[in-house]
């Protein structure tokens, strides 16, 4: 019973996960994934760097997201800037869209009393 | 600027459990991955290398991420030292029972060896035993449990002339006697020698404990031999002497003796074999056969 409440957890956020740093690269225009960590930590995600960074890779793949190594100064290191691409921008747009009719549905089943 | 050996350390596992990744992709993943933790430290300095590096997590579990994330196979996961060593003690106690058998076998060698004077076997030092019976016939035995060789016998027959042979599988051939003794020589494996008795005035040779056995049997003149069986292949070679034989399966030979009367009474399942000349003289030996299933033949 536990595993199943964990795996469902772990589902519905690799997916919230996923909304939520392309809102947060949206609104920066372009991050790095250092940065981005810190601030999905802000809002309360905490999401460890294990699992961040292989998400980003995979974005980058499905073409949601573009990749740009930009170097701050010449004694730093080059770092991994990414930005949204039009689908990366289009597939937000959805994912909010849909997430906003599942947040709907949720406060009426919960005003209705389905849920306590 | 040189990196802490750590690190390279820890990318370079990172990077080797990436195979599955192209050339570019690796390089990219690596450099990105070693850029946090320089970022990590950069932006904290009193903070701890090992401690950024473990919160990344194993390289092995990272590439795993990457793995899956792109939808591959991820490879096996990091063997913990414990596991490790169990694993070698394993292998260990299985090399070294590998090795006592090989000294047995080393010990106990030669594997067969012939004891010419006691006409008999001696396999693995005595392990099984071989040993030689009264008629000079070699007989061999595995613990009472599986007998293999050849066997021998004969019984006198009663005024009856009765012989009943029952067996299970077995190649039988039969052959004159040429005395009143009803004489036998079996070739197969068991779990046991072929039993014999007279019983109720009837020569009987159970041959059931044997499988596949092979006999010869020496039948005296006028005799009647009851054969009984499932599985059977037999050779009546110029018999003079009645037979009647019930074989579920198999064939049988019939080689007739030259001038001698013998009257048929062959079936197979229901059919009855009708193209052996049949004699009706009363001093015609009965041929009787019963064959649920196979062949009658005539033997040349």
């Amino acid at each position: 019973m536990a595993g199943s409440a964990d795996n469902w957890k772990t589902q519905i956020r690799k997916g919230y996960l996923e909304l939520c740093i392309l809102m947060l690269i949206r609104r920066h225009k372009k991050l790095y994934g250092f940065d981005l960590l810190e601030k999905l930590a802000m809002v309360g995600l905490d999401v460890k760097e294990g699992t961040l960074y292989p998400l980003l890779n995979r974005m980058s793949v499905d073409e949601f997201l573009s990749a740009t190594w930009e170097t701050e100064n010449i004694k730093g290191h080059p770092r991994k800037f990414y930005a949204l691409t039009k689908e990366g921008a289009k597939f937000l747009d959805e994912m909010r869209d849909e997430f906003d009719g599942m947040i709907g549905i949720f406060h009426q089943l919960r005003a209705k009393g389905a849920l306590s | 600027m040189n990196t802490d050996p750590r690190i390279e350390r820890y990318l370079s596992v990172l990077e080797s459990r990436l195979k599955a990744f192209s050339v570019g992709d690796r390089a990219e993943i690596v450099t990105e991955i070693k850029s946090h933790v320089l970022t990590a430290l950069e932006r904290d300095p009193q903070a701890n290398l090992d401690h950024v590096l473990a919160a990344l997590g194993e390289p092995e579990t990272v590439a795993n991420r990457y793995l899956l994330e792109r939808g591959l196979k991820p490879g096996k996961p990091p063997i913990s030292p414990v596991v490790k060593w169990l694993v070698i003690g394993f292998l260990g106690t299985v090399a070294m029972v590998l090795l006592f058998a090989v000294f047995l076998l080393m010990k106990f060698s030669p594997m067969v060896n012939s004891i010419a004077n006691q006409e008999g076997l001696e396999v693995l030092n005595e392990l099984f035993d071989g040993e030689s019976e009264e008629s000079g016939v070699g007989r061999f035995a595995l613990k009472g449990i599986l007998s293999a060789g050849r066997f021998n016998g004969d019984l006198e027959l009663s005024e009856q002339r009765a012989i009943n042979v029952k067996f299970t599988n077995a190649k039988i051939e039969t052959v004159k006697s040429e005395d009143d003794t009803f004489a036998w020589e079996c070739d197969g494996v068991g779990a046991g020698a072929p039993e014999s008795e007279v019983r109720g005035g009837v020569a009987e040779l159970n041959l059931l404990r044997m499988i596949g056995a092979k006999c010869m049997l020496a039948i005296p003149k006028g005799a009647k031999l009851s054969l009984d069986g499932t599985n059977a292949k037999i050779d009546l070679d110029k018999p003079l002497f009645n037979v009647h034989a019930r074989v579920g399966n198999g064939k049988v030979e019939i080689t007739p003796e030259d001038g001698v009367d013998y009257k048929y009474e062959l079936k197979i399942g229901r059919r009855k074999k009708m193209d052996f000349t049949s004699s009706e003289k009363p001093d015609a030996y009965l041929l009787h056969i019963e064959l649920n299933n196979g062949r009658i033949t005539r033997g040349r």
